[in-house]
């Protein structure tokens, strides 16, 4: 199955699209957000991924041994630090709105003005 | 009706991209197979080059570090964002938090939720102090290690009132703290161009590779960080607790 960590890559953006396409609460449209950006974490690790590969991490490793990408891994992490951050912000966002317009329903919320 | 209109539209569009992302996908090389030069070139120069062990974290704060300056700038922004939205609005007034069902009886604080909470308080303190201080030897680093620091606070919320833990929060120190994060991480990485130097270049002694003081820069730029994402974690924890417990709609009078 070496196509199988990119389907769940696919699947996981694409039901997270879903639920941003489909929902009815703020609330659940940042989770949402959250499961397809969560994506790009299995798809990252996946590229950089090496079969019996360890650790990319220097320290009493025997002679030869096969690493992963850091690089990948740097990148993760990062994305997940700025994602739950971003994520809080657009839950304020929804929290102000619902104080002005007492519906989470984005469908029904009135545009917004400044 | 325009529910199913929306999810037919969703299907179809969905489905092309599926086939379009794993026909691509297909493409690549075939997982476990990593190729690419750029995670062997890392690890084959990090440890002559930085006297670092953690390829991770040289890669996060030295070999892309101008990236993660602005992801630091996101994070930041996202958090004092968020903070300028949840203060007290003209319509609004702060108050103490009130007992919004006066008819029931609070269940009494169970023990052990406390001694737990007692117990992991310090121990997830020190987790994270240890996490963020040793993120260029071991798997951690400044972003792991102040996500760890923040949820030893959120113990304390866990265990006891929400009143224990806005005390820590209350006055400027933790905003202090979050602001002189990001600001020393900033400054620090612009040290360099006072010699000439590009911007975040590792221009710090190096040390010895497997020491605490060592990889030059990296381990300063882990506490900074640390520091940063622990007090912004923090924030928007005590933002959000105010928002339902203490921020009310002003009466009309």
């Amino acid at each position: 199955m070496n196509l199988l960590p990119f389907l769940v890559t696919a699947w996981l953006f694409l039901a997270g699209l879903y639920g941003i396409a489909t929902s009815r609460n703020v609330i659940h449209l940042v989770s949402c957000l959250f499961v397809a950006q969560s994506s790009t974490y299995v798809f990252l690790l996946s590229i950089g991924f090496r079969r019996q590969g360890t650790a990319p991490i220097l320290d009493e490793l025997p002679a030869g041994a096969r690493l992963v990408d850091p690089v990948v891994q740097s990148l993760a992490l990062t994305d997940i630090v700025v994602g739950a951050t971003v994520s809080a912000l657009i839950l304020v966002f929804a929290l102000q709105a619902h104080k002005k317009s007492g519906t989470l329903d984005p469908r029904r919320a009135p545009p917004m003005r400044g | 009706m325009r529910q199913q209109v929306r999810i037919i539209l969703f299907l179809v569009a969905a489905t092309l991209f599926g086939a379009v992302f794993v026909a691509a996908m297909a493409g690549l090389p075939t997982f476990g197979d990593y190729r690419g030069p750029y995670g062997d070139l890392v690890m084959q120069t990090v440890l002559k080059l930085r006297q670092a062990q953690q390829g991770v974290a040289a890669v996060t704060f030295d070999y892309r570090g101008f990236d993660t300056v602005c992801e630091e700038s996101i994070l930041f922004a996202a958090v004092a964002g968020a903070m300028l939205l949840m203060r007290p609005q003209e319509s609004e007034q702060l108050s103490d938090a009130s007992d919004q069902a006066s008819d029931r009886s609070l269940p009494a604080p169970v023990s052990a939720v406390i001694g737990c909470g007692v117990v992991m308080f310090p121990f997830t303190l020190l987790l994270g102090i240890y996490v963020v201080l040793h993120g260029h030897l071991t798997p951690g680093g400044g972003f792991q290690g102040g996500v760890l620091l923040a949820s030893a606070f959120y113990f304390v919320y866990l265990s006891g009132e929400y009143a224990d833990l806005l005390e820590y929060v209350a006055g400027h120190l933790v905003t202090l703290f979050k602001v002189a994060g990001a600001a020393a991480f900033a400054l620090m990485a612009a040290i360099p161009t006072l010699k000439g130097h590009p911007y975040m270049l590792n221009v710090m002694p190096l040390g010895k590779a497997g020491e605490l003081l060592s990889a030059g820069f990296l381990p300063l730029y882990n506490c900074s960080v640390g520091i940063e994402v622990a007090a912004g974690f923090l924030l928007l924890l005590s933002s959000f607790l105010r928002q339902v417990l203490a921020i009310r709609k002003r009466r009309p009078s």
